[in-house]
C-alpha cells in the first residue's frame, strides 16, 4: 500500500541517511512546589528512519515526557534533542510549532477529534496550515480515509463513529501531512482487543509500507509486540526488554 | 472546510447559550442605538435650527407670560431683521385620542417667510393665505392620523379657555425638523378667543413667542442683544436666544438627556461586554483540550488567538446586526417612522448611529474575547492535553 508524499517538506531530504531521532545526554525535570523531580536523566537515544518503536514502562516513568520532547511539545533542560535534522532545543516556541506541523503526527489515547467537524474535516485540519488548494486537500483527505478504511464515513461526525473508527480518523489526521515521525500515546488504551489489534496493525502498515517512523507508548504487551523494537523506560532510564539497565544504543 | 466554518460550528455547539447571548447583545445594542438616536436626533434639530438664522423672543422670566403683538412690529423695524412671526401656544388635542403633538398658532403673513424651511408649495401657500382655518401639519403626524390636504380636523385646546376649533389641512410638510408639528393661523385663534370670551384686548392680541429671522449670521448676535436692550426697562422685558439654544433648553426641561443617554449607553455596553466575556470564558474553558490539540498539530498562538477572537467578534457582529440594523431598517424609512416622544423631535436611527452600534457590538466581541483568547493561546500544550 503506497501513498505518494502528501506534502513536500524539503528541509531534511539531504540528511536522509542520518538517524531520524538523536537524543544526547538529555535531562528533564519538573518543579512541584519546592521539590524538583528529575524525570529523564542523561538520556541517550538514537532511532533510525522507518522504525516502529514501542515504549513501555510504569506510570510516572517519563514516557509521556519523552514523547513531549520528541514531538517538540516541551523542551529539555539540557542535552540535544535532534529530530528530523533539527535540534529542537535551539528552536523558539513559534519555530517548534511550525516544525511540528511539518514533521510530526500525533495519535492520542482520547483521539482528540473535534466533535463539530466531520471525519474528513478533522483529517483536513493539519492541511490547512499548508498552501494547498481545496481540491488537492479533498483528494488527500479521501486518500487518507480510504487508507484507514473509512472512506464511507467521511461525512460522519466523531459522535457517529465507534471508538475504533475515531482512532482510525485520528491516525489519518496524523499522517495526512506526510510527517516523518508519528507519535502515538497509548493509541489502543481505550479500545477493545479487536479494535486495538486493528489500530496496531494500521500503525505497522504505516511503518512497513509507507516508511513512517513511529514511537508508540503502550501498556499493552500485545500491541508492543507488533513493533519492530521495544524500549522500556523506568525512572528516566531506558532499558532493553530483558531488563538490563544500561543506556540504549542505536535502535535499528 | 474553512476556519470560518469551524468558528460557525463552534458557535452552534450550544445553540441555547449562543442564542441567549445573542439576545442579550442584540437587546443591549438596541438600547444603545436607541439612546444614541435620542442624542443625535436632538443634535440634528439643533444643527438644523442653527442654519435658519432664527432667534426666539419670549418673556424674560417665563415662556407662559404673553407678549403683546405690537412688539413684533417694533422688532421688525430693527436693523438686521428680515421677518418676525408671532407664535401662540394652542396645545390642541383630538377629543378622546391619546395622541399628543405640539400645535402652534403663527402669524399668517410672516410664517412662510420665517419658516421657509417648511418648503410649502405655491398652491399650499395660496391656500394658507386664503383659508382662515388653514392648518399645516408635519408628515409624521399626517401619516399617523391619516390626514390629507382638504381634510377637516377638530382640536380642543388644553389651555384656557379650552376652545374647540375646526381646521382644514391645506398642506403637509416633509421637513424633517417638524414631523409632529401642527401649525394654525394666529388670526383665526385670536378671533375665536375674542368671540368666545370677554377677555381683555391684551390677552387676545398677545403671543408666547416671536420668532425673528435675521438677515445674516453676522447680525444674529447684534439683533439678539438689541431686542433685549430695547425691552429691558419695559413691563415686557424679554429674553432673546438663538433657536438652537431655545430648543436645547426646551428639551432639557426633561433632564440633561444627552448626558443621561450617553451614561446609560456606556453602562449598557459595559454590561453586555461582561455577558459575552462570561460566555466566551465558559466556551473556551470547555474547549481548552481541542484548542491545545490544534497547537499540537502546528497551529500557532496567533492562529489560535485569531480563532477565538473571531468567534467572539462574530457574536458581537451578529448581535449588532440584529440589534442595530433591523431597527435602522424599520425606523429609517421616513421621518414619520421613528420613535415618538411627545413634544420631541422624532427619534430616528440614522445609518451612522446603526453603524456605530454595530461597531460597538464588534468591539464588545473583540474585547470580551481578548482574555480567553490570550489565556488559551499562552497555555502550554502539554498542560492542556495532559499527555501526548
Amino acid at each position: 500500500m503506497a501513498v505518494a508524499p502528501l506534502v513536500s517538506h524539503g528541509s531534511d531530504e539531504t540528511a536522509a541517511d542520518r538517524p531520524l531521532i538523536e537524543l544526547v545526554d538529555v535531562c528533564k525535570s519538573y518543579r512541584k512546589g519546592k521539590i524538583r523531580i528529575n524525570v529523564l536523566s542523561n538520556l541517550d537515544l538514537t532511532i533510525e528512519r522507518g522504525r516502529f518503536i514501542s515504549l513501555l514502562g510504569p506510570s510516572g516513568s517519563g514516557k509521556s515526557t519523552l514523547l513531549n520532547l520528541l514531538g517538540g511539545l516541551d523542551t529539555a533542560d539540557s542535552g540535544v534533542v535532534r529530530v528530523a535534522g533539527d535540534d529542537l532545543t535551539q528552536l523558539s516556541e513559534e519555530q517548534r510549532t511550525t516544525w511540528r506541523s511539518r514533521n510530526v503526527g500525533f495519535v492520542f489515547q482520547q483521539y482528540h477529534l473535534i466533535p463539530v467537524l466531520s471525519a474528513a474535516e478533522n483529517v483536513e485540519m493539519p492541511l490547512r496550515l499548508f498552501r494547498m488548494g481545496r481540491r488537492e486537500r479533498r483528494r488527500r483527505v479521501a486518500l487518507a480515509l480510504d487508507l484507514v478504511g473509512l472512506a464511507d464515513r467521511a461525512a460522519h461526525r466523531p459522535g457517529q463513529l465507534s471508538s475504533g473508527q475515531e482512532q482510525r480518523v485520528a491516525i489519518a489526521r496524523a499522517f495526512i501531512t506526510d510527517p516523518k515521525l508519528i507519535l502515538a500515546d497509548e493509541p489502543t488504551g481505550d479500545l477493545d482487543a479487536e479494535n486495538a489489534e486493528q489500530i496496531t496493525e494500521l500503525l505497522g502498515v504505516l511503518s512497513r509500507e509507507i516508511g513512517k517512523t513511529i514511537v508508540m507508548v503502550t501498556h499493552d504487551p500485545r500491541a508492543a509486540a507488533c513493533a519492530s523494537r521495544e524500549l522500556h523506560l523506568d525512572k528516566g532510564v531506558l532499558t532493553t526488554p530483558r531488563g538490563t539497565r544500561r543506556p540504549l544504543g542505536k535502535v535499528r | 472546510m474553512t476556519c470560518a466554518t469551524l468558528v460557525l460550528r463552534n458557535l452552534g455547539r450550544r445553540p441555547g447559550r449562543t442564542l441567549l447571548t445573542l439576545a442579550s447583545v442584540s437587546l443591549s445594542l438596541f438600547l444603545f442605538v436607541g439612546l444614541r438616536a435620542v442624542v443625535t436626533s436632538m443634535e440634528r434639530v439643533a444643527a438644523d435650527s442653527a442654519g435658519q438664522l432664527r432667534l426666539v423672543v419670549h418673556q424674560k422670566t417665563t415662556m407662559t407670560t404673553l407678549l403683546p403683538l405690537r412688539m413684533g412690529r417694533q422688532i421688525r423695524e430693527m436693523n438686521g431683521v428680515r421677518a418676525v412671526c408671532g407664535v401662540r401656544w394652542f396645545g390642541g388635542r383630538i377629543e378622546n385620542s391619546p395622541e399628543q403633538f405640539p400645535s402652534l398658532a403663527a402669524e399668517t403673513l410672516s410664517f412662510p417667510r420665517v419658516y421657509s424651511d417648511f418648503d410649502l408649495s405655491a398652491d399650499e401657500l395660496e391656500a394658507w393665505h386664503r383659508t382662515r382655518n388653514a392648518a399645516v401639519v408635519g408628515s409624521g403626524l399626517a401619516r399617523r392620523m391619516h390626514w390629507r390636504p382638504g381634510q377637516r380636523v377638530a382640536l380642543r385646546s388644553t389651555v384656557p379657555p379650552y376652545l374647540t376649533l375646526e381646521f382644514q389641512v391645506i398642506g403637509v410638510t416633509e421637513a424633517a425638523a417638524y414631523p409632529n408639528l401642527f401649525v394654525l393661523r394666529l388670526d383665526y385663534l385670536l378671533d375665536a378667543l375674542h368671540e368666545e370670551t370677554e377677555t381683555s384686548a391684551d390677552y387676545d392680541n398677545a403671543v408666547n413667542f416671536f420668532w425673528v429671522k435675521a438677515d445674516s449670521s453676522a447680525n444674529l448676535e447684534r439683533v439678539r442683544t438689541a431686542i433685549d436692550a430695547r425691552y429691558a426697562a419695559s413691563p415686557h422685558a424679554t429674553r432673546t436666544e438663538p433657536e438652537e439654544a431655545f430648543v436645547a433648553q426646551f428639551t432639557k426641561m426633561f433632564g440633561d438627556l444627552p448626558t443621561i443617554a450617553n451614561a446609560v449607553g456606556t453602562i449598557v455596553i459595559a454590561a453586555v461586554l461582561l455577558v459575552v466575556l462570561n460566555t466566551m470564558s465558559i466556551a473556551i474553558r470547555e474547549r481548552t483540550g481541542e484548542l491545545s490539540l490544534l497547537k499540537a498539530l502546528g497551529y500557532s498562538r496567533r492562529r489560535i488567538f485569531a480563532l477565538v477572537l473571531s468567534e467572539s467578534a462574530l457574536l458581537g457582529l451578529v448581535g449588532g446586526l440584529i440589534g442595530c440594523l433591523v431597527p435602522y431598517l424599520v425606523f429609517s424609512r421616513s421621518a414619520s417612522a421613528g420613535l415618538r416622544i411627545p413634544y420631541f423631535p422624532v427619534i430616528t436611527i440614522s445609518l451612522a448611529t446603526a453603524v456605530t452600534g454595530i461597531g460597538a457590538g464588534v468591539l464588545v466581541g473583540l474585547l470580551s474575547g481578548l482574555a480567553p483568547a490570550w489565556r488559551v493561546a499562552r497555555l502550554p500544550v502539554t498542560t492542556a492535553l495532559r499527555s501526548v
